[in-house]
């Protein structure tokens, strides 16, 4: 049988709106769930940075205080100081400390894989003193007297201890196991039991 | 309906359009706008709910909301805890200055009701929340294979929720916060903290109406703990110092099969809970006495009803370790979930306090956390 054109139009429309109204709900619900799932992520990594800010304020000049963080898994912990050529538009003119979405734990990152992390994806917050530091020296790895540090942290456990440390103009950052810094590959602080 | 060609009509066309409309936007408030007029209590339990009734393969994509509550304890109406600097939506409960009886109810209070709260959102540990990607093999036969491998400290991991930090004020434990090591503890939060009993409030009180803590714990079947049994909960020191904040956590693991059914040697743990029994390395007699971490390390001996009720009952535990005597309730048995390929989901779900800077300890127990900072 030959249906005319608009006989077609009648049976067809309503099932290709019906069928279009289908695919958009399951692709805005799979949206709903995906923007969900990647909102925590980034949530979490926003409440750390957050929550690290607060805690670096509220000490006093030669204070130093242990805490437990919890942290953003995958995620990488980093500073930047006042004199460094290359960092974030976020931490112009002073320093400054990042948690990006880049997952550089057990691995080595570059500096500049790192920076244009941070620089789309990381949350940064301004510190105000000039040096802001993370050293890190995974536990058992280095030569005696030359430890191989890293300036970043990259988070794989969801929760964290990290001892903060502030002298006049400079913060310095030590992890439960391992010593993190920001930004001096050389200067390790004093009893912070390098490898 | 339909008419005579097998077309819709348009009013139905209509009709379906509006009822697709509405679930879109019945949707769009669910995620966007509900959410800011509900309590955090409540958002937890709705997304708990939403959890429990997703299919497993799903699950992990439904966010759970639940925000760990930050209860910091205080001398003065002023006074911060140091652990939370930095942190949103910290609760403040005041302690008094010259009553230590006082201190140790107030501590008591929190701890018990902090505990419960947690079981009650989590479903009182029944529901599934976590999905099959926790689903554990083994080396061992049986259904109790994954139960006993975490019994045991293998490399089981549990997810876990961390549902309430409680802190206590620097400057009401340490004489001089800034030399913890070298300035001693103030005698007034030795005194205060010496007179804390988890154990006895539990027993005594309750949350309102007529049944205690310990018995909504387990069903209403225990209702006294054995008088061997001694809770320093909350006055353990560690490593020389004290612990100044706990996390209650709530842990679930999923098992393959029914941890009651009998494995292939005949035992089960309803069986082992009722006679007392060594299985597969454990010294199980009574109930259990586990530590989360790993081993089994003592006896209770007031569980044998609760666990003996064809095993699927709640039950209360001292989860001790080398480092504290902690309350803890817990639930193992089949666990709501939907049905799926006829079978269904089993696991044990437990929440209990943890000393919050022992960073260790709860990243060997949890695999995961979830839930919000």
């Amino acid at each position: 049988m030959i249906k005319g054109k608009r006989g077609w139009i009648r049976e067809e429309v309503p099932r290709i709106i019906l069928a279009v109204l289908v695919v958009s709900i399951i692709i805005y619900g799979a949206y709903l769930l995906y923007s969900s799932y990647g909102n925590q992520e980034n949530q979490k990594a926003k409440t750390f940075i957050d929550s690290l800010e607060g805690k670096i304020n509220a000490l006093e000049d030669g204070e130093n205080n242990e805490f437990t963080f919890r942290t953003a898994k995958g995620w990488t912990l980093t500073s930047y100081s006042k004199q460094d050529a290359n960092v974030p538009d976020k931490c112009f003119g002073k320093g400054c400390i990042c948690i990006c979405n880049m997952d550089c734990s057990g691995l080595s990152c570059s500096k500049e894989s790192i920076l244009d992390s941070c620089q789309a994806t990381g949350y940064c917050r301004k510190i105000n003193v000039d040096n802001v530091k993370v050293y890190n020296i995974p536990f058992g790895s280095g030569v005696i007297g030359k430890p191989f540090i890293y300036s970043y942290k990259g988070f794989s456990t969801e929760l964290e201890r990290i001892s903060i440390n502030k002298v006049i103009k400079e913060i310095n950052m030590t992890f439960h196991s391992e010593v993190v810094s920001f930004n001096r590959y050389q200067d390790v602080p004093s009893g912070a039991g390098g490898v | 309906m339909i008419n005579k060609k097998g077309e819709l009509t348009s009013q139905q066309v209509i009709l379906l359009v509006l009822v697709i409309a509405s679930f879109l936007i019945a949707l769009f408030f669910f995620y966007n706008i509900v959410s800011d007029d509900y309590s955090e209590e409540e958002l937890c339990k709705l997304s708990v709910l939403g959890r429990a009734s997703t299919s497993s393969s799903i699950k992990g994509n439904i966010p759970l909301k639940c925000t760990t509550e930050k209860i910091c304890l205080t001398s003065e109406s002023g006074g911060e805890c140091e652990q939370f600097a930095g942190e949103e939506k910290v609760m403040k409960v005041e302690l008094p200055k010259n009553d230590p009886q006082e201190v140790a109810d107030i501590i008591e209070k929190v701890y018990a009701e902090s505990l419960y709260s947690c079981w009650k959102a989590m479903g009182e540990g029944r529901l599934d929340l976590f999905g099959s990607s926790e689903i554990y093999t083994s080396f061992l036969p049986g259904a109790l294979s994954s139960t006993l491998d975490f019994f045991k400290g293998k490399d089981v991991h549990p997810t876990c929720v961390i549902c309430n930090r409680i802190a206590i004020d620097e400057d009401f434990i340490y004489e001089d916060k800034k030399n913890k090591e070298n300035g001693g503890l103030k005698s007034y939060f030795i005194e205060s903290s010496d007179k804390v009993n988890v154990r006895d409030y539990i027993e005594k009180n309750g949350p309102g109406g007529s049944l205690s803590y310990l018995q909504l714990f387990t069903d209403k079947q225990i209702d006294k703990f054995p008088k061997a049994f001694e809770d320093k909960f909350g006055r353990k020191e560690v490593k020389g110092g004290v612990i100044d904040e706990v996390g209650i956590i709530f842990i679930q693991i999923i098992n393959k099969g029914d941890p009651f059914q009998k494995n292939s040697w005949g035992q089960s743990l309803s069986a082992v809970g009722a006679n007392g029994a060594l299985i597969g390395g454990l010294i199980v007699v009574g109930a259990f006495v586990v530590n989360p971490v790993g081993s089994v390390i003592g006896l209770v001996g007031i569980l044998k009803t609760a666990v003996a009720v064809g095993g699927t009952t709640a039950i209360l535990s001292a989860f001790k370790d080398s480092q504290q005597n902690a309350i803890s309730a817990g639930y193992c048995g089949e666990l709501n979930s939907p049905k799926q390929v006829d079978e269904g989901v089993y696991g044990c779900s437990f929440v209990r306090p943890f000393d919050y800077d022992n960073i260790n300890e709860i990243n060997q127990v949890c695999k995961n956390l979830e839930g919000n900072p």
